[in-house]
């Protein structure tokens, strides 16, 4: 039982990353045989964590055609930055409020991580950008949104790695990251959640502006 | 597979409803072979629907041999949570469905609205239906399903926390006018409008469950009073660690020790095992817990044991009690407003074996006793409160005494001696008259039988008897004290004087017996001095002032490091600094003293002050055992003022009821101080002072406990009755209505030198 859980969990994380790095394709059809085959495992942990996965929106079970990964569109790009432009300027807001010395330890971290990148490493950089999103979730010490943030980054991240061959640089993430840190360790609520606003809105519209442009 | 998935994601709806529904409360333990049976599916279907539950942390699975499978606990933090991303979230659905909203939403919002507003009032679950479907077609308005589905997951997280509160849920019907105020801005399309009623909406429903939630913890610690809002069904010793005033638990909260020991009044769950077992039977009636067994229900006010208290009090004179396993024993009380004395008496000889004492936790609504009867004026239940403490603080008094069970099961009486104040005040008298001009008490007669009133704290065969009062002032404290010295014997004229709070003054001329009480206020007691003390450990008790080097050799209890200063401390050293000119007739600091006046300065509030010591120790908020602050001690200007106002007080009293008798000072042939500091004055400080009258020091006589050995008397039938006829005969003297007195109180606020004795380098101040 408790080695069946570990991995589930370990399915879970696997075919989440295949998902959001579009390795599997929205769309793609999903062989709970084929996947399991290929981590090594048996198929109730696969299966398992595919439910995990059409609890959380990014796999369709339907009747008809069986298990895919579930359809990504410029519909869902508006609703996913509708309800992160909420989410994540409360985060920062929170976090300008309730930061503990732990948490700049760790923001702090992640700016001098981000310093070794180039602007060029791409995937590397969007990896980090997320850590520092995380971090400052977890600053702003509210469990519930913590993990909302969380079930809405696969869905985002799913929308960047579309937008990832047409990008060349991330634009402005270190400035903000910078500002962002700084407003938060000094306690400037509204200045906070403004530039995490901002930061998200940015990023969104990169987006969409390069899948209107594919479309 | 897929009619398999839907099955699955039924058997999780059900699952999920009887959790936020509270059917399974947060913590069941879940069997899924009992929740299939109970459901009426396959148990493969909830060990599925389990997992869904589980990532959605509502359900708890760990292994068997830990946890098992459990509904996950809820707590305070949740809610806040909760509260604070369904707030933007639904607020932000609000603007949306305002920009977005079809007229088929409107529709919708509509035939909800009217849905709502036909449930009746009492019916908060259908109110909680109706609410829920209102925010889900708003959410569906603002056609966002993301959102849509996340404010479900989070409706559902919270549903949980409300339903805990739903049965004390009565605003619910207020929300139909919201609704109907957000509908009209989503119609208008009032985006801003919109998202601020449903934020506020959203934010006035968490906070009237939080209120529900959560309950007021009032701790008072002597003085010192504080409170905190804790969850409902917390551990009291929790919430009183988290106030920072000190609990001692050296069992670290497993009930074993019974050291955490509080008395508490407020809604509390049962009393546990732990409590039953180590809590007695008059503790329990009482009113004490034990700290980290006793639940909080509802706002509970906490008063944590007072420091142990040092007083003459306290002594065993023989143990007689103990050894003579065959005589009766009686238990006399004397309920000062400070200090609380039992004394146990062996029946047959009248001896008095032992004494101790025990702090009035009466003290936590003002250190005087005005404060407390209009406390107990102003409600029934503060009036109740008021009695049970005095009650417990007998209690405490009597457990001090650390009498052995069997020989407290020989205790067959017990007088209770007091003031007025504090004899209304045990009794729940009313106290409107004592506390209003002309202060006329509800009773004095003697209470012969107290109806069972005390029968909760002792068995009921104790008889507890109240010797009657003499007036309106004076209580049978005084009483007491006029029996115990013969003042109805007394061949010639005769004063006593019993120290304590109030300054109860006795004069006789050998006929006539008059009686006054004084407000001395509890300066005598360190109460209201600002470096005052309680004679506790390192309590300073004696002062000596050296000029050639501008010091002071203390004289500490216990010789430990000073803590402050005692009444008998105050009166020495503001003596001292008289002798020497440090302090003038008028009581006013010299600051251009020649040697002391270096250490005369100013506090913050330009208040002068002298140092005493730089060595003192604040031990506030300390354990036992435990260092304290190093600290620097002052005497200030207002000290002395309070310390002039008692003892001018004392002095004009005994001056007007001298005067009535037509006595001079050198007439006495017996000057007797008693209290609770008696026996440890300086005399010559309190002659010196001008705390008495200028009797020859040879007939002054100090005595300890005369109330309490005076109550001790009372056991016997037949000394009741020579109290009553005392009382009977003595005449209270009212002060206020003296001509003359005022005059005379204003004279003796003076600080007067002993001729020949003090040196006075200055000139009297004009």
């Amino acid at each position: 039982m408790e080695l069946e859980r570990v991995d589930t969990q370990r399915a879970y994380d696997l075919i989440w990353e295949k998902i959001t790095t579009l390795e599997l394709a929205p769309g793609a059809p999903l062989n709970e045989q084929e996947l399991a085959e290929e981590f090594g495992m048996g198929t109730v942990p696969v299966r398992e964590a595919l439910k995990w996965l059409a609890h959380e929106n990014l796999v369709e079970v339907t009747e008809r055609h069986g298990i895919y990964v579930a359809d990504v569109n410029v519909d869902d790009l508006q609703q996913l930055s509708e309800m992160r432009l909420s989410l994540e300027s409360l985060s920062a807001r929170l976090a300008a409020e309730r930061v503990e010395p732990d948490d700049l330890v760790v923001l702090e971290a992640l700016r001098r991580e981000q310093e070794t990148l180039t602007a060029e490493e791409l995937r590397d950089l969007f990896d980090l950008d997320h850590k520092f999103h995380q971090a400052v979730a977890k600053a702003a010490h509210n469990k519930y949104l913590a993990q909302t943030l969380d079930r809405l980054f696969g869905l985002s991240r799913r929308l960047w790695y579309l937008v990832l061959p047409h990008l060349e640089t991330l634009s402005s993430s270190v400035e903000m990251h910078v500002a962002l840190t700084e407003a938060i360790e000094s306690g400037d609520v509204d200045r906070a959640a403004a530039i995490m606003y901002e930061h998200v809105k940015e990023f969104y519209d990169d987006v969409r502006e390069i899948l209107m442009a594919r479309e | 597979m897929a009619s398999a998935r839907d099955e699955i994601q039924r058997v999780y709806g059900l699952i999920r409803d009887q959790i936020t529904g509270l059917e399974l409360a947060p913590g069941t333990p879940i069997n899924e072979q009992h929740l299939a049976e109970d459901l009426g599916v396959d148990v493969v279907s909830v060990q599925e629907a389990l997992q869904l539950l589980a990532h959605d942390k509502l359900v708890v699975i760990s292994p068997r041999h830990e946890h098992g499978t459990y509904v996950a606990n809820v707590h305070l933090a949740d809610l806040d949570q909760l509260s604070e991303i369904r707030l933007t979230l639904e607020g932000r659905s609000a603007q949306l469905a305002a920009q977005r909203a079809t007229s088929d939403d409107l529709e919708a919002l509509d035939a909800v609205a009217e849905e709502h507003a036909a449930v009746p009032p009492e019916d908060s679950k259908r109110y909680f239906e109706v609410d829920h479907k209102f925010h889900r077609v708003i959410a569906e308005a603002a056609r966002n399903e993301y959102l849509a589905d996340m404010l479900e997951r989070l409706y559902g997280l919270s549903q949980r926390l409300w339903y805990l509160t739903l049965d004390r849920l009565d605003f619910l019907p207020a929300a139909v006018g919201e609704h109907l105020d957000l509908l009209e801005a989503i119609r208008a399309g009032h985006t801003d409008h919109a998202k601020q009623i449903m934020r506020h909406h959203v934010k006035d429903f968490y906070n009237k469950v939080r209120k529900l939630m959560t309950v007021t913890v009032k701790v008072s610690y002597g003085e010192d009073v504080r409170s905190v809002v804790v969850e409902e069904n917390a551990l009291l010793g929790g919430a009183i660690v988290s106030t920072g005033l000190p609990l001692e638990q050296p069992c670290g909260g497993r009930g074993t020790c019974g050291k955490c020991k509080v008395l508490v009044e407020g809604d509390l769950a049962p009393l546990d095992d732990a409590e039953q077992k180590l809590l007695s039977s008059a503790e329990k009636s009482a009113g004490y817990r034990l700290a980290c067994r006793a639940r909080v229900l509802g706002d509970v006010m906490v008063t944590l044991a007072p420091v142990v208290v040092y007083s003459n009090k306290i002594f065993r004179a023989s143990d007689d009690h103990v050894r003579r396993t065959e005589v009766p024993l009686g238990l006399a009380i004397d309920l000062g407003s400070t200090t609380v004395a039992a004394f146990v008496t062996t029946l047959d000889n009248g001896k008095v074996c032992a004494g101790a004492a025990a702090l009035n936790q009466q003290t936590i609504f003002g250190a005087d006793v005005i404060s407390r009867l209009s406390a107990a004026v102003q409600d029934e239940e503060t009036a109740q409160r008021i009695s049970k403490l005095a009650l417990s603080s007998i209690v405490q008094a009597i457990d001090a005494l650390r009498l052995p069970t069997r020989v407290k099961k020989r205790i067959g009486r017990m007088t209770i001696v007091g003031n007025c104040a504090m004899h209304h005040l045990l009794l729940n008298y009313p106290v409107e008259s004592l506390s209003t001009l002309p202060f006329q008490p509800h009773s004095t007669a003697a209470v012969r039988s107290t109806d069972g009133m005390f029968a909760e704290v002792f068995p009921s065969e104790v008889e507890v008897a109240l010797p009657p009062l003499i007036g309106g002032f004076v209580g049978s404290d005084a009483l007491a004290c006029l029996a115990y010295y013969d003042f109805d014997r007394a061949p010639g004229p005769m004063a006593a004087i019993d120290l304590g709070t109030n300054g109860e003054v006795m004069v006789t001329d050998g006929e006539r017996i008059l009686v006054a009480s004084t407000a001395a206020g509890p300066a005598f007691e360190g109460v209201n001095i600002s470096c005052g003390s309680r004679a506790v450990d390192g309590a300073i008790v004696g002062v000596e002032a050296h000029q050639e080097d501008s010091s002071f050799t203390l004289t500490t209890i216990g010789d430990l490091p000073p803590v402050g200063l005692t009444g008998s401390g105050l009166l020495e050293l503001v003596c001292q600094l008289r002798r020497i000119g440090v302090v003038d007739r008028s009581g006013r600091f010299v600051a251009d003293h020649p040697s002391f006046g270096q250490r005369i300065s100013k506090d913050e509030d330009g208040v002068p002050r002298l140092l005493i010591t730089e060595e003192g120790v604040d031990r506030r908020g300390f354990e036992p055992g435990e260092e304290g602050v190093q600290v620097p001690l002052y005497l200030t200007q207002l000290d002395i003022r309070e310390l002039q106002k008692a003892k001018g007080a004392v002095h004009a009293a005994a001056e007007t009821l001298m005067d009535l008798l037509d006595l001079q000072p050198s007439d006495l042939e017996h000057m007797i101080l008693t209290g609770s500091f008696g026996s440890q004055l300086n005399l010559e400080a309190v002659v010196g002072l001008g705390m008495i009258p200028p009797v020859d020091l040879e007939v002054i006589q100090t005595s300890d406990n005369g109330a309490g050995f005076g109550a001790a008397l009372f056991l016997d039938d037949e000394e009741f009755e020579r109290g009553e006829r005392i009382a009977a005969m003595a005449e209270q003297v009212d002060l206020d209505l003296e001509p003359g007195f005022s005059e005379r109180f204003i004279k003796a606020l003076e600080l007067p030198g002993i001729p020949g004795r003090l040196e006075d380098p200055r000139p009297p101040a004009s």
